[in-house]
């Protein structure tokens, strides 16, 4: 994705550009969902922060400034995380074993069930990390986003990323060691 | 690049080498073929990765044509560009109401009184006098 054209697709929808701005969710809408969805685990959820997302593009996009720092790119997936962890920090109370919403296994096969057993676990796992590691883990590892981008997004030094990223790895093998013995696939 | 620093990169970026910081991705891969050590930590790291992998992509329910046509019938935040004369016309008569509205009341106020009180005798003011002359007084008195 040119990120010189988002800045095009910023400004003009800024000036009001209606079809600018469709080019643009269309762009970045598949992204803005995965991400909200693996930080979430909830396909309602994630449509709703992400409907907010895009709103707060249109109505921000008047005050948009060329080269005034952040891509578009990396700015919304900011609003995006910042977005799934307030809503994460206001429904502390859900129990962590209803977080993820992964979509319903086709009836009838072990495999099948056996499968959506370690989505969910995997699922699970993600849930518990904390929000930046789980945002490190979902804008690098999920999203491809580089170093450089994941430090925009979360506000943080490029240094730092690599470390979250580690502690994030780490603390997901020690969440998923017995589902890892038990298929014999981590040691 | 050494088998600690290779350790560090699998851990946080995992064993797909199309992940790795560019700049360190050769030589790591040169040690990787060469190290019975290194090749175990890139099998653990594949483990993780396989795992991680597990979890589906979300399918999209959303149709971007359509929320960005709903979006953006709202209003944007102009509140920089807004011309000077739109943002009068909308706030002047609210900001004037309650001074109109106080005027209004102090007229029919000072009228209702004035047609009520038929006139202040001058001789009650007088009579008063000495007694507001000895609420001064007592003012001073020592205790």
């Amino acid at each position: 994705m040119d990120p010189a054209e988002d800045e095009e697709l910023m400004l003009a929808s800024g000036r009001g550009d209606r079809a600018a701005f469709a080019q643009l969710v269309r762009r970045h809408l598949g992204r803005s969902n995965a991400i909200a969805v693996r930080m979430l685990g909830s396909a309602a959820e994630a449509e709703e922060v992400v409907q907010e997302a895009f709103l707060r593009v249109w109505q921000k996009a008047p005050s948009w400034r060329k080269d005034g720092g952040a891509r578009v790119s990396t700015w919304l997936a900011r609003v995006i995380i910042n977005l799934c962890i307030d809503r994460r920090r206001r429904a502390r109370s859900v129990p962590l074993e209803e977080v993820p919403e992964m979509p319903d296994p086709a009836p009838g096969a072990d495999e099948t069930l056996a499968l959506e057993e370690r989505r969910q676990r995997v699922a699970v796992a993600l849930a518990e990390l904390p929000d930046r590691q789980r945002a490190a883990v979902v804008l690098s590892y999920y999203e491809g986003l580089s170093n450089a981008e994941v430090a925009g997004a979360l506000e943080i030094s490029i240094g730092a990323v690599e470390s979250l990223l580690v502690r994030a790895r780490r603390s997901l093998a020690g969440l998923l060691a017995d589902l890892a013995r038990t298929e014999g696939a981590l040691t | 690049m050494n088998v600690k620093r290779l350790e560090q990169i699998l851990a946080a970026y995992g064993a797909k080498s199309e992940r790795w910081p560019e700049a360190e991705r050769d030589k790591a891969l040169a040690l990787l073929a060469r190290d019975a050590h290194a090749q175990q930590l890139l099998r653990e790291a594949r483990r993780l990765d396989s795992l991680l992998d597990s979890l589906p992509a979300q399918e999209l329910q959303l149709n971007a044509s359509s929320l960005a046509a709903r979006l953006s019938e709202r209003a944007q935040e102009t509140t920089n560009i807004r011309p000077l004369a739109a943002a009068r016309s909308r706030w002047r008569i609210p900001l004037i109401m309650p001074n109109l509205i106080g005027l209004a009341a102090a007229a029919v106020a000072g009228f209702w009184i004035g047609w009520s009180n038929p006139g202040t005798d001058s001789s009650k003011v007088t009579e008063l006098v000495p007694y507001i002359a000895d609420l001064g007084e007592e003012e001073n008195l020592p205790w």
